[in-house]
């Protein structure tokens, strides 16, 4: 990862939104942009983000907010290739199951771990996409 | 005499403008192992004062510039300093004994003074003060056990930023109050929904600023009953156990953020 990685985190829980946001700028290496709800994430995908993480509940706070889930299809419609790491602190096999089922790369439990957990899934999507490219080479090749 | 072997390393602050006394009292001081700074006045006393840590001040009431009873109220008043300060004065008859204890002396001894006497108020005198710092250590310590937040964590993601830390608790302070408010309405207006969503939000602010887990199976506990029916009933104790560690959490952050912002102004 030489080049800044673009970050998204899109949270209404501004604590948490401002937690993770110390904690990549203090991994160095990433471009963070903040949103509190879906809506202005989606307005400012033509930034383009490397990568998305989002809120499973961003309809707690404001009753009229696009949830998460609406968000990510949204998201996947206009940039489906771009990973989007679902957040929840519910820790539900449900949840867990309908992000997969809407394009979710993972789901991470928004705890004291949960900073650890996402960079493990933002630095395995990178070895993928370079397996990939290899392989892409390779094919070429032969 | 015997010296006494838990009271060494005694700093003491002599304030004298004659300097006869100001030998007199240091060859005192010195033969019984304090060591000993001199101001010449009360002026240069507080400078001292403010740049040395000193055990007991030794102040003669009549010196120039700032008298001895001023410079006793400026250092308990201004530099809300408790350290014990002993007034020498030169006749005990024409002196107010009362003005000093207003003014925060803690004892007073006339001139010439007598070693021996000196020697035991100011060990006295050192040993108690000491004795009533600990006490308040203890009793800090104490109160600090029933707080229901802890910043380690926080300090710790932040690296004790006092930028940082400030912004998180400020976000904090603004974010829960409402969040509360919409859990009780949603509580009165049986929106479960609602309620379950409110609560959830609050899970993750609490262990970033150290509410003790607990709070947080509560909040779960309330997440689980809103989805079932017939459990509703339950609830209200638990709803009201939230708003109380709520309440706290936010008098006790707060207190922090006046703390963030004293130490802040002080640098």
């Amino acid at each position: 990862m030489k080049n800044k990685v673009k970050l998204f985190l899109v949270d209404d829980d501004a604590v948490f939104l401002k937690l993770l946001s110390i904690e990549f700028q203090n991994a160095g290496d990433f471009e963070i942009t903040t949103f509190p709800t879906g809506e202005l994430c989606l307005a400012n995908l033509d930034l383009g983000p490397d990568v998305i993480i989002l809120d499973y509940y961003l309809d707690g706070i404001q009753r009229d907010a696009m949830n998460g889930i609406v968000t990510l299809d949204e998201i996947k419609k206009t940039l489906p290739e771009v990973p989007v790491i679902m957040l929840s602190s519910q820790d539900s096999i449900a949840v867990a199951i309908e992000c997969m089922h809407h394009k979710a790369t993972d789901y991470v439990i928004k705890s004291e771990t949960a900073f650890m957990r996402l960079m493990k899934v933002i630095s395995d999507i990178f070895s993928v996409k370079k397996l990939e490219k290899q392989l892409d080479w390779y094919i070429d090749f032969v | 005499m015997e010296i006494e072997p838990e009271i060494s390393n005694i700093n003491v602050l002599v304030v004298d403008d004659v300097p006869l006394n100001q030998l007199l009292m240091r060859t005192v001081l010195e033969d019984y192992g304090f060591s000993c700074d001199i101001a010449g006045n009360g002026k240069i006393a507080i400078e001292m004062m403010k740049a040395n840590t000193y055990d007991i001040i030794l102040m003669d009431l009549q010196i120039p510039e700032i008298n001895g009873f001023e410079a006793t109220n400026y250092i308990r008043k201004t530099l809300m300093s408790t350290i014990p300060i002993i007034a020498i004065m030169a006749d005990v008859n024409t002196v107010d004994l009362g003005k000093c204890n207003a003014i925060g002396m803690d004892e007073y001894m006339s001139k010439p003074v007598d070693d021996n006497l000196l020697y035991r108020k100011i060990v006295g005198l050192v040993k108690k003060n000491k004795l009533i710092k600990i006490k308040k250590v203890i009793q800090k310590k104490q109160l600090s056990e029933e707080l229901c937040t802890d910043l380690t964590y926080l300090g710790l993601i932040t690296k004790s930023d006092p930028k940082l830390m400030k912004e998180m608790i400020l976000l904090y302070l603004e974010q829960t109050p409402p969040l509360v408010q919409t859990m009780k309405t949603s509580y009165l207006l049986k929106d479960w929904q609602r309620l379950n969503k409110s609560v959830h939000k609050m899970i993750p602010s609490f262990s970033i600023m150290g509410i003790s887990s607990e709070y947080e199976k509560m909040a779960k506990k309330i997440q689980d009953y809103t989805g079932r029916q017939g459990l509703q009933d339950g609830i209200l104790s638990l709803i009201e156990q939230m708003e109380d560690v709520c309440n706290q959490s936010y008098e006790e952050l707060k207190i922090e953020l006046e703390k963030l912002n004293i130490s802040n102004s002080e640098k």
